[in-house]
């Protein structure tokens, strides 16, 4: 199942300058009352909405996929759309 | 010499992406990994599969089918719209990353590239399969572990790209002088690039039926008696190694088209389509920096009638609405008024942007000011993103006419995306 959400979340984001190429990770999200620990990042890539940079955020807890936007210029996270792997839309 | 095989080092390499918008879905979110998975137009039973996966692919979903027909091959089949922004990214740093090892790399498309390493070679202490490898590793480790790409090699764009579809996915061949009938031998004529299904059918009737036949026909034979043309001389140089397809076609048209999802007589609701379809192509004739003197409109109907008309303009467009103006002009002039399942319109006749002579004139003036106003709003539909300000008419159109990536279309990519 793949579910647009495009809802504002809590994110704990880090940054450490050792990891590459993306330094800066969700590293713990809240959604909807249940926290999900951040286990990979399968892919990330910013893009330009307007005159703002949106860094997009492809995560894995293990059980579910998360897309994940960070407003550079608002510095807010948002939660685009998730992803469970089953053929059901 | 001509009449020979190309005996020089096999210098052009040509790198294909394995069902490109499928791994890259893959890539980004793992638990689709390692399941039968399609990329589609649209997810509804008669959506158009774009792009099935390595593991559907094994199962026999091909591109090109119907969501509906995939289902019917593979019960459990993932069925997921393509994220056109994530491909997008990919191919940009697979050419960054292909810059890297030559300065001259060509995509052919948005999982292809060609790269020429005739003037880099004397750099490389190794070979240029060696280099393949390199790739594929950089292609892993920076973009994603999940995507896997098939490389050919050969002296000529076309022995490179033969080479590319030898062995999928993740191959790596090499066709030379010495292996090259070989190869052919194994292949059918629909599996050289550039020969399908009515090129066989000429082929056929002068007694050409296998590659190696292809390959052994005359240089005159092919020119007069098959093809009738200069065609015939090409492909004669192209099947022995020869370059002929290195060509840099500049742009003489600029065209949006939109397949209908709910097919429509109501000309208003087409007009609103067309308005939109004018502004998509308008902002893209204006980035680049053209103005256009003809439109063409193009449609093709339920009952698979086609209707298209082209109209060359006594002034240049340049504003949406002048662009507008124009194709309504020319869309009216359809005969009958059927269900329209696809509409499409191009502007032609492209001269580039110069600074023109003021005028006297009121309307001179009135069109200065138009196009005026039309950088403006460009100028906010940068700062806010696209379509924050529209044209009246493309109220409600949200999700009409919506992203998609132009088969073979890269040359905007960079501009219009990602700076």
């Amino acid at each position: 199942m793949s579910e647009h959400i495009n809802e504002k979340i809590n994110v704990v984001a880090v940054y450490n300058r050792n990891i590459k190429p993306h330094p800066f990770f969700p590293w713990r999200i809240k959604w909807q009352g249940r926290e999900y620990l951040i286990k990979k990042i399968t892919f990330w890539r910013k893009e330009k909405q307007g005159r703002d940079t949106v860094h997009v955020f492809y995560a894995t807890d293990g059980n579910l996929d998360f897309c994940l936007e960070f407003n550079a210029e608002l510095l807010t996270w948002t939660l685009k759309q998730i992803e469970d792997g089953t053929p059901i839309q | 010499m001509e009449h020979q095989f190309n005996r020089n080092n096999p210098l052009i390499m040509h790198l294909d992406l394995n069902s490109c918008f499928a791994t890259a879905y893959q890539q980004a979110y793992p638990k689709t990994r390692g399941k039968p998975l399609c990329i589609a137009a649209y997810d509804s039973p008669r959506g158009c599969i774009i792009a099935p996966s390595i593991e559907a692919k094994r199962l026999g979903v091909k591109t090109g089918m119907r969501v509906m027909d995939a289902r019917y091959v593979c019960k459990d089949i993932i069925v997921r719209m393509a994220e056109y922004n994530l491909v997008r990214d990919i191919h940009t740093r697979l050419k960054k990353i292909l810059r890297e090892y030559s300065p001259s790399v060509v995509p052919k498309s948005i999982d292809e590239a060609v790269i020429d390493f005739s003037d880099v070679m004397t750099l490389y202490k190794k070979d240029l399969s060696e280099v393949g490898q390199d790739i594929k590793a950089r292609i892993r480790n920076d973009i994603g572990e999940w995507i896997s790409c098939s490389i050919g090699i050969g002296t000529n764009r076309f022995l490179a790209k033969t080479a590319a579809s030898l062995k999928k996915p993740d191959g790596l061949e090499v066709i030379t002088w010495a292996n090259v009938r070989q190869i052919y031998s194994k292949l059918l004529l629909v599996d050289l690039c550039g020969i399908n299904t009515r090129y066989q059918a000429r082929l056929n009737s002068k007694g050409i039926f296998t590659p190696l036949q292809f390959l052994d026909a005359g240089m005159e034979y092919l020119k007069k008696e098959v093809f009738h043309s200069i065609v015939g001389y090409h492909w004669f140089k192209r099947l022995r190694g020869w370059e002929v397809d290195e060509v840099e076609f500049a742009r003489k048209s600029i065209g949006q088209d939109y397949a209908l999802g709910k097919k429509t007589a109501d000309q208003q609701e087409l007009a609103g389509i067309l308005m939109k379809l004018c502004e998509k192509m308008g902002r893209r004739l204006r980035r680049m920096g053209y103005r256009a003197q003809g439109i063409h409109i193009g449609i093709l109907y339920e009952n698979y009638t086609y209707w298209h008309r082209a109209r060359l303009m006594n002034e240049e467009m340049y504003a949406t609405q002048e662009l507008y103006r124009c194709a309504l002009l020319v869309f009216n002039q359809q005969p009958e008024k059927k269900v329209v399942s696809k509409l499409s319109v191009a502007c032609y006749g492209l001269t580039k942007q110069t600074s023109s002579q003021l005028s006297f004139f009121d309307e001179e003036n009135r069109k200065t000011k138009l196009r005026s106003v039309s950088d403006a709003l460009d100028s906010i539909n940068n700062r806010y993103g696209e379509f924050t300000i529209t044209p009246g008419n493309m109220v409600g159109m949200q999700d009409v006419v919506v992203d998609r990536i132009a088969f073979g279309g890269v040359k905007e990519i960079e501009d219009l995306y990602l700076n």
